[in-house]
């Protein structure tokens, strides 16, 4: 038989009696926690379906199981899905302009799925910083067209707010990206528990690349569960 | 307020305006007769040629039937434009379609391959520059 388990208004699983007992065991599921099979009318504390006496409640409540629960995944569209190495790709063709983008892209999905997120704001500010930067620097830069060759070539004479608003650019995008992988840690472990654990090196480095990454990850592990929770 | 497909739709058939456009702007001002177009701040910055300089000079050498041209100044663009085109028309069709959208997934050896090849590219181009 499997069991539905509710708390706070949010409903998780199904759950085999055997998971449920584990979970209880683990502290991912409370006693005072609501469960419910097809066969029951009601809810009824889990303490009841598995027989044993309730607890107080605890002062600290741990996330729900670390199974990823379908019917609260429904309430929220699922990320951008471009495959990693794609993106990584691209980005590598467009002279990093494609990471741009997608973070852009990234950071506008989670807006949408944390509203109080403000990641998309930095990465605008860091684009505009960049796009300032890359003005300055075509402005600084002279073309003389060789005809031996058929195209201008470029010789740069440079620009100290070249340096400058590059700086700010570099420091607005590491902003973007820690505030976007504490959006997506306290997503994946709030709403969509899945217990996403974000490295602060890996996001130093890598940052969209490395949420790309995880959010692949998350959803196979989304898709896997709906096929899941079709087939029973 | 439209619906989850109808906006799917209108971005896919934006994008595609996009790419029409800047497919047009690269006939009409090529790269070769404005400086329009931003140079690439890798190139700018560290005077190495990204895996992507050239690119745009590329496609608009392609776009005027030039394929020599377009070899010479991005030959790993140029040979793997058929690939990405047809990805795109694929991830434009299934935008179209009702249903969830997946973007096509290429075979894993494949990107694999591809970005090692990319890498090689990179350093051999600016080895032999």
């Amino acid at each position: 038989m499997l069991y539905h388990v509710t708390r706070g208004g949010q409903n998780y699983g199904p759950y085999t009696l055997e998971d449920l007992k584990n979970y209880v065991a683990s502290g991912n599921i409370l006693l005072t926690d609501l469960a419910k099979s097809d066969d029951m009318a009601d809810w009824v504390p889990v303490s009841q379906v598995l027989g044993v006496a309730p607890a107080a409640p605890p002062a600290y409540q741990a996330p729900l199981a670390p199974a990823y629960p379908t019917s609260n995944a429904a309430m929220y569209p699922d990320s951008p899905n471009l495959n990693w190495g794609l993106v990584l790709l691209f980005s590598f063709f467009t002279c990093g302009l494609f990471m741009f983008i997608w973070n852009l892209v990234l950071s506008a999905w989670m807006k949408r799925v944390q509203p109080n997120s403000k990641a998309i704001l930095y990465y605008v500010a860091g684009a505009i910083l960049l796009a300032c930067q890359i003005a300055v620097g075509n402005h600084s830069r002279v073309q003389i067209y060789q005809p031996g060759v058929h195209w201008w070539v470029t010789y740069y004479t440079g620009h100290p707010l070249q340096n400058l608003l590059g700086l700010a650019a570099w420091i607005v995008r590491l902003i973007a990206r820690f505030t976007m992988r504490a959006n997506l840690e306290e997503h994946f472990n709030g709403p969509e528990p899945v217990g996403l654990s974000l490295s602060g090196v890996m996001t130093f480095f890598f940052g969209g690349l490395y949420f790309t990454y995880h959010l692949n990850r998350i959803n196979e592990l989304k898709r896997i569960a709906r096929y899941r929770g079709a087939a029973i | 307020m439209r619906n989850p497909l109808q906006h799917r739709r209108l971005t896919a058939n934006a994008l595609l305006a996009a790419a029409l456009l800047l497919c047009a702007a690269l006939l009409f001002y090529p790269p070769a007769r404005t400086s329009l177009y931003p140079a690439c701040p890798i190139h700018l910055y560290f005077g190495i040629d990204c895996p992507g300089c050239g690119a745009t000079r590329a496609l608009a050498a392609l776009l005027h039937g030039h394929l020599a041209d377009a070899l010479r100044l991005n030959a790993l663009f140029v040979l793997l434009l058929p690939i990405a085109l047809a990805g795109a028309i694929e991830s434009y069709r299934r935008a179209l379609c009702p249903g969830a959208f997946r973007w096509p997934q290429p075979p894993a050896p494949a990107l694999y391959t591809t970005l090692a090849a990319t890498i090689l590219f990179t350093v051999a181009r600016n080895i032999l520059h």
